[in-house]
């Protein structure tokens, strides 16, 4: 009695999803058995005829209509990166800032620039809440 | 049609360009029509999944990625699509098969030849709605629009052994469908 070759084997042989060894074993056991190859011709036939169905599918056009659909839509969401120019706009509102509130703050006599900068950054209130620095604990502690 | 290939024509669809996406829709409709219709089994819900397939897919562009191929791409979220609908109806009509009978009659060599390439055809395509949607998918997957049994497993989510079990049994199930099946298991 012939033991056949899985029809999963000679359904992968059709496709040419064997291998090399596989494909041996399966040519060799097809030249003895009329059943498989009987079975593999049915396989091959049944692939033409949907390859037969598959060229005569219909065309369709619904380009237009689709199109006409997506200005309803919003575009997809995009991460943009900055441009220089948006960089540089960026950097210039920083320092602006801090020039300004520098200028703002309440500065001892021939105090340097960047101390005043430095103080734009601290802790105690910016502008004239206090007259001078030390005197914003002075009046807290009243 | 463009020769651009997909990656440059959905490029452009991201920055705004809706001619560009237009060149994708006129590429992969009639693909991406015929598979719904087949595995949805209603010629005319199969044109609205179609539109929506498109529509969903300008959507999520940001998220195709150029290691898939786009048409792979686009029937994935067709048979989301289309699975959606047959749970919701759990039903799985037939469609007529006229125009491709008369398409296949316009082409054959012979009267004879016509009715009979004609009529094994509308027969082959009701055995394939009869079967399930696991076997019809990979078989309208594999031996019509031709996918490598690794863009199938990605497509479906399964390994690639599955689909070869599962393509094979697909394949005996409608051989079985048609004319009773030849077993030897």
């Amino acid at each position: 009695m012939i033991e056949h070759i899985e029809k999963q084997w000679l359904s992968a042989y059709l496709d040419k999803q064997l291998s090399a060894v596989q494909q041996q074993r399966v040519q060799e056991h097809l030249a003895s058995c009329a059943t498989c190859r009987a079975y593999l011709l049915d396989l091959q036939h049944l692939q033409e005829n949907m390859q037969r169905l598959k060229a005569a599918d219909s065309a369709i056009d619904i380009r237009a209509q689709t199109l006409a659909l997506l200005p309803d839509l919003p575009l997809p969401e995009r991460h943009r990166r900055w441009s220089f120019l948006e960089y540089s706009a960026a950097v210039a509102s920083v320092v602006c800032g801090v020039l300004i509130g520098g200028w703002m703050m309440p500065t001892e006599q021939n105090m340097p620039l960047d101390l005043a900068v430095v103080q734009v950054l601290g802790a105690e209130p910016p502008g004239f809440l206090c007259s001078t620095s030390a005197y914003c604990y002075l009046e807290s502690k009243k | 049609m463009s020769q651009a290939t997909d990656d440059h024509l959905i490029a452009q669809t991201r920055q705004g360009d809706r001619v560009a996406f237009g060149e994708l829709i006129a590429r992969y409709q009639v693909q991406v029509y015929h598979f719904s219709r087949r595995l949805l089994g209603s010629a005319e819900g199969a044109q609205d999944i179609t539109q929506d397939v498109f529509i969903k897919a300008f959507l999520a562009l940001d998220t195709w990625r150029p290691e898939a191929a786009f048409a792979a791409w686009l029937l994935r979220i067709a048979r989301n699509a289309c699975l959606d609908v047959l749970r919701a109806q759990q039903r799985y009509p037939l469609v007529s098969l006229e125009s491709q009978v008369e398409q296949l009659i316009a082409h054959s060599p012979s009267a004879e030849q016509h009715a009979i390439q004609a009529q094994r055809l509308e027969q082959l395509e009701e055995a394939l709605f009869s079967l399930s949607v696991e076997h019809r998918e990979i078989l309208i997957l594999r031996d019509l629009e031709g996918f490598s049994y690794q863009e199938i497993a990605e497509l479906l989510d399964i390994n690639a052994g599955t689909v070869r079990s599962r393509l094979s049994r697909g394949r005996a199930a409608l051989m079985q469908q048609i004319n009773g099946g030849a077993t030897n298991d």
